[in-house]
């Protein structure tokens, strides 16, 4: 009994082994991958323009353009996606325009609620430069300037909403406690 | 060098005994990463080589295998393998590792390599249980590829999209694109199931056509003659 319990424990000893030495071998280039990987994402939010980002909390950078500070990006969720929770990173100038909006994850249906995904179709484009004042902020079919998707019209309502919501609550002020700063979208939104 | 065990895994590897085809074994990945070909390249590239280090070492090992420890033994083995692909990945593909990321850890869960571990390599000559491995994984890797070709060719109306993904920056531009309308189905679960379905049947079409080639050619020997059906006078 004894020799099958120390065979497993040698075995599990080699296994081990194995696993740490190919961990320290590789770890700093995986830790550089996500945040090179993160970072790429979240520069393709602002169209790729040449930017350095600061990290002010995990739900939010400050983006500097040549030394200056020129918006924060902003990471926003609602749970009135068709399917549920929608996430997305909502890049905004100080003077409350759109910089760039990615959706980061969804649920939604593919081939009709998923073409807010910018790899399906532009239209998460459509926000760019765009501010409070500048359009109405809801789909066409509710009287305002923004497409809606053929056969499903709850998923771009919701991605409307919630960016509408983040620029209406954005404060530029960087001395902000690090807690999320914004409070969950479908309070106190009309239905 | 090439002994009879060999042949048999030749045929039993890629054909007669496909672990997706004719053992249906491995159908969680096999449906679900089989959307692109650049997805299916990965995962079944990925299954393969797990495949043939894992039965390699516990060929190897399995002098100290007994029976209350061996399942606990390949599994820690195979887990072992498996964990480490999925580091390897992240070192040096890491976007790919987003993609498909979760279905590489459920490589250990995977029929077919916990079956070949536990069916052959543990009985059998540590040259028989690679090239067994190898075998086996190449059947798994050829038919996740195509299915990988049929759903991304009539659900997307691409070939190799994301190929730079793989190959780095200049593999962009083969992404070959088709002029059919794209087939939406074939990219949702229901969808691969079908194309799966299709396989399948294909195959055993296939079997049953050389299965009728094979009897008449067995009648013309035994008989010496080549008036099969005719009737004598």
């Amino acid at each position: 009994m004894s020799t099958k319990i120390f065979k497993l424990t040698l075995l599990a000893f080699f296994c081990a082994l194995a696993l740490s030495l190919f961990n320290a071998f590789s770890h700093k280039k995986i830790v550089s991958n996500k945040a090179a990987f993160e970072l790429h994402q979240l520069q393709s939010v602002l169209g790729n323009k040449a930017v350095t980002l600061q990290m002010e909390s995990m739900l939010r950078y400050a983006i500097y353009e040549d030394e200056k500070l020129i918006g924060h990006l902003v990471k926003i969720s609602t749970n009135d996606g068709y399917n549920g929770y929608l996430s997305l990173w909502l890049g905004i100038s100080l003077t409350k325009k759109v910089l760039g909006a990615r959706i980061i994850k969804h649920s939604e249906t593919p081939g009709l609620g998923d073409k807010l995904d910018i790899n399906i179709s532009p239209w998460i484009l459509s926000f760019n430069n765009q501010s409070l004042t500048s359009v109405i902020w809801k789909v066409k079919k509710d009287g305002g300037d923004f497409d809606q998707f053929s056969g499903a019209t709850i998923t771009p309502r919701a991605v409307i909403a919630a960016i509408h919501h983040a620029l209406e609550i954005y404060e530029p002020s960087t001395n902000q406690p690090k807690v999320a700063q914004l409070r969950p979208l479908t309070e106190g939104r009309p239905k | 060098m090439i002994s009879v065990t060999t042949v048999s895994s030749f045929k039993d590897g890629l054909w007669q005994q496909n672990p997706a085809l004719v053992q249906l074994l491995g159908l969680c990945p096999l449906l679900a990463v089989s959307n692109t070909v650049v997805n299916s390249f990965v995962l079944g590239f990925v299954t393969l080589i797990v495949l043939i280090l894992s039965n390699l070492i516990i060929s190897i090992i399995k002098p100290w295998l007994n029976d209350t420890t061996r399942i606990p033994a390949q599994i820690m083995v195979i887990a072992t393998f498996v964990t480490l692909a999925d580091l390897a990945l992240q070192t040096w593909f890491f976007v790919i590792h987003q993609t498909i990321g979760l279905f590489i850890a459920l490589i250990v869960t995977n029929c077919i390599v916990l079956g070949r571990a536990e069916s052959f390599a543990r009985r059998n000559s540590v040259g028989a249980a690679l090239v067994d491995g190898l075998m086996m994984g190449l059947g798994f890797f050829l038919v996740i590829l195509l299915m990988g070709f049929i759903r991304e060719a009539l659900g997307q109306a691409t070939l190799f999209s994301q190929m730079h993904l793989l190959l780095g920056g200049q593999a962009e531009d083969w992404v070959v694109h088709l002029p059919n309308r794209k087939f939406l189905l074939v990219i949702l679960p229901p969808g691969a199931f079908l194309v799966f379905a299709c396989l399948i049947a294909g195959k055993n079409f296939i079997d049953e056509r050389f299965q009728n080639n094979a009897s008449l050619d067995v009648d013309r020997t035994v008989t010496g003659n080549t008036d099969v059906g005719k009737t004598k006078v």
